[in-house]
């Protein structure tokens, strides 16, 4: 048995109980995953996180008291080495691609197997992350559009292997079949989505701050 | 041109006028200067002065008008007048000749001192200019002196000789300089007007056809420039005397012609009968002239200018008559620069019916130039209101056009608009029809089981789990591109990963490039999915597969499985297998399946 101080610490924002029970549940049942808090409010996220910093926070969008997003930025920001994943049910590309430009390290479907949502979990800590083919089409859509529109430093564009991969992951491509179709080992497919999600928030921030910037213009201006 | 600047042209119309009048009222000098005017006249045609004795002179007062002192006489006739001086003069001197015709040279004390040009054919006409001849002073002595002058006329055309002056240059000179301006530099500088103004209208003319105007001044300006040439011509190559005199006449009656038809057109009236009878006495009249004999010629063309006389009378009545046609400062300022240039043409025709002593001054030209000006002035003002008008036309037509796209732009989105609420009303009718086969059949089913006694809890936990991936799939086929497949495809994979390990398979996956349906459509793209996620569900319940081969191309798609297999013959009823065609059919797919005991293939091409 390892020690609980040992075991990686999980915090759960989710407003529904039920499902909220479901991955407590399925959580705990693993040796290596502990939950350290379950909340089923923004506010009270928050005031857990910063109690005790965890090592990954699920966090469910719609929440009573607000959105998310603020908590998963919130969270981005802070400098801790919380890592946040979003709850969704579909996965779909509205509520994933917003969550990661806020800073999220992935998704992850309520339903999902309790050893699936053990996988996904154990994969971020190893410094992997969850990717659907549909998030893969979105940032390699996004990711066109800003080479194309502005010249960007080498860091915030896409490398060709990382393109590979996202095309790979389109098609339905697992891990471990880009893996080996690639041959590179499952750890570095991991790192490159997470290198990506990186990029798509730095860039959103870029971004946000361009628009901050232009909006501060037009209202100086007046 | 723009009102303003026609109005400036106005208010510098003043400024010329003084400057005229300053230099017709230019003193004349007096000091030091001898007129002569009496003295004996001899008509002889040798060169130099005729020496014939006292008896065959005869005494001569100037003016001196050969149509009375000599009617019918015509050819080289002298002048011989004799003064005293007190000493004879160190500085130039000069001879003044303010009017003489048509040409003339001086001598004094024998001597030569200026020659007004050729005195044979093709002569030179000095009729309508003043003449001046420097000579040095030593020429003249003490006591008495000799000046002769020589003079070329013709027979019943005003010729002869008016009082002249002899001085200091620097006495004499402004006063020949004043009247030299009025009467040669003044045509000049109207010649060249009329003919650019001519020439600018008669360009504009052709390019614009249908404006008979300014054809009509562009005629006028030409005969009024041709009649002016005679004031200010001096040589004429070619052409005898009686030939350029003729040509001169019959212009300026020819402009008087022309200017009738440019005011019927101008006050907009149609006379072609009038117009036609006075082109004929205009053709015919000055033919008849031509061949009468030439000290006729002066006498007849005067009496064929009453005609005229009687056309600028008309013209007058005419413009007051349809002054209501034009503009009221049109009409006035046609009315009077008409009437004007009328009474310089009455002048020169009673001087040209009825001789005098002195030698005629002719100053129709005056009229002629002062006309012309104010008809060009008013046709360009024309011009410029009809270029005004043609900007309103075209704004109005702008605005109309912008109107136009306007009210086109707002019907092009209005249909827009329908069609994308058609399009919203499609959507939604595929979404009630999907949600009613997929979902709602799922839903009826799971209430149906939750409802038993004991609830099926096995068989609700799968109705269940069918409802939300049915939701999925209709989620996926709403998020993102229809068409692209490929994305569609890698979706749907999770969905059967976990399918195919709760039953114990393996599943082996293989994409390749974009496939396309036929028809790609949300709707159609969903069916696929549908047919694809069954075939799965199939392979789940029925095959005891252990693993399966997933494989999609451009035009096909297929699935492979080594389970145990059935007899497609008699399997067609079971299974979902007629679904399974019927999909394919209204997807314009070909389903194949084969089976044998060592698995079953479903192959789609398309």
């Amino acid at each position: 048995m390892i020690p609980p101080t040992q075991r990686n610490s999980v915090l759960i924002v989710e407003d529904e109980p039920i499902t909220r029970d479901r991955l407590v549940e399925a959580i705990s049942a693993h040796p290596l995953l502990q939950v350290i808090a379950a909340t089923g409010s923004l506010r009270a996220g928050q005031e857990a996180f910063l109690a005790h910093p965890p090592r990954v926070a699920l966090i469910d969008l719609g929440l009573p008291d607000g959105s998310g997003l603020d908590l998963i930025r919130q969270i981005h920001d802070s400098q801790s080495l919380t890592e946040s994943l979003v709850l969704t049910v579909f996965g779909d590309e509205q509520h994933v691609v917003n969550a990661l430009k806020a800073g999220a390290r992935g998704y992850l479907l309520k339903d999902s197997s309790f050893t699936t949502i053990a996988d996904n979990l154990l994969m971020l800590i190893d410094g992997g992350s969850p990717i659907n083919p549909k998030v893969a089409r979105f940032l390699l859509g996004q990711f066109g559009e800003w080479e194309k529109s502005t010249p960007m430093t080498p860091q915030i564009t896409l490398t060709e292997r990382e393109k590979d991969i996202l095309n790979l992951i389109t098609k339905g491509y697992k891990r471990n079949e880009i893996a080996s179709l690639l041959n590179i080992s499952n750890n570095t497919v991991g790192t490159h989505i997470r290198r990506i999600y990186e990029k798509l928030s730095v860039h959103s921030n870029i971004e946000a701050a361009q628009e901050a910037v232009q909006l501060g213009l037009i209202t100086n201006g007046r | 041109m723009s009102r303003k600047s026609s109005a400036s042209l106005f208010s510098w119309a003043p400024l010329f006028g003084l400057l005229f009048v300053i230099s017709i009222l230019l003193p004349y000098a007096k000091a030091e200067t001898l007129r002569l005017d009496r003295g004996e006249f001899i008509f002889d045609q040798n060169q130099p002065p005729p020496t014939l004795p006292q008896s065959h002179w005869e005494p001569v007062k100037l003016p001196d008008n050969w149509d009375l002192s000599h009617p019918f006489r015509g050819g080289s006739g002298w002048y011989r007048f004799s003064f005293t001086l007190d000493h004879s003069p160190s500085d130039l001197w000069a001879v003044y000749l303010p009017r003489l015709s048509v040409n003339a040279q001086v001598f004094i004390n024998g001597q030569l001192v200026g020659s007004g040009g050729r005195f044979i054919e093709p002569i030179s006409h000095n009729s309508y200019r003043p003449l001046f001849f420097s000579f040095p002073g030593p020429l003249l002595h003490a006591g008495e002196n000799q000046i002769a002058l020589n003079l070329l006329g013709f027979a019943q055309e005003e010729s002869g000789l008016s009082p002249f002056q002899i001085g200091p240059v620097t006495a004499l000179k402004p006063a020949y300089n004043s009247q030299h301006f009025r009467e040669v530099i003044v045509p000049t500088i109207s010649f060249t007007l009329l003919l650019l103004l001519s020439f600018i209208l008669f360009i504009i003319w052709l390019r614009r056809r249908q404006e008979t105007l300014y054809l009509m001044f562009s005629l006028c300006g030409g005969f009024s420039t041709l009649y002016t040439a005679i004031f200010f011509i001096q040589e004429v190559p070619w052409l005898t005397h009686h030939q350029w005199l003729w040509m001169e006449l019959t212009a300026a009656m020819w402009y008087v012609y022309c200017l009738m038809l440019l005011i019927h057109r101008f006050v907009k009236v149609q006379r072609p009968s009038l117009e036609k009878f006075f082109l004929i006495y205009t053709i015919v009249g000055p033919i008849l002239i031509f061949f009468l004999p030439s000290p006729y010629l002066f006498r007849a063309f005067g009496i064929l200018g009453l005609g005229y006389c009687a056309v600028s009378l008309y013209i007058l009545f005419t413009i007051y008559q349809y002054r209501h046609q034009c503009l009221p400062s049109e009409t006035w300022l046609l009315f009077f620069s008409i009437l004007f240039s009328a009474l310089t043409g009455y002048h020169d025709l009673a001087y040209m019916l009825h001789s005098r002593h002195e030698i005629p001054v002719f100053i129709f030209y005056w009229g002629s130039t002062v006309l012309g000006i104010a008809i060009a002035f008013l046709l360009l003002l024309r011009f410029d209101r009809s270029l005004i008008l043609f900007e309103t036309l075209n704004r109005d037509l702008n605005s109309l056009v912008a109107e136009k796209s306007r009210t086109l732009a707002q019907s092009y989105q209005e249909r827009q608009t329908l069609e994308m609420r058609q399009a919203v009303f499609g959507e939604r009718e595929r979404i009630m029809r999907d949600l009613h086969d997929g979902l709602g059949g799922y839903l009826v089913s799971a209430m149906v089981q939750a409802e038993r006694h004991p609830p099926q809890l096995r068989t609700l936990q799968q109705t269940l789990r069918s409802a939300l991936e049915d939701l999925r799939l209709m989620i996926d086929s709403l998020d993102g591109d229809p068409t692209d497949l490929t994305t569609q495809m890698g979706s749907l994979r999770e969905r059967l990963e976990s399918l195919m390990e709760s039953s114990g398979a393996v599943l082996h996956w293989q994409v390749e490039d974009s496939p396309r349906l036929p028809l790609p459509s949300t709707s159609n793209t969903l069916q696929l999915m549908r047919m694809v996620q069954e075939i799965f569900t199939n392979i789940a319940k029925h095959s005891h597969a252990c693993h399966v081969f997933f494989s999609v191309g451009a035009r096909h798609l297929e699935v492979r499985d080594d389970g145990e297999g059935f007899d497609v013959s008699t399997t067609r009823s079971g299974r979902g297998l007629p679904h399974l065609y019927s999909r394919a059919q209204q997807l314009g797919i070909t389903l194949n399946i084969s089976s044998s005991s060592s698995g079953t293939t479903l192959h789609l091409t398309w």
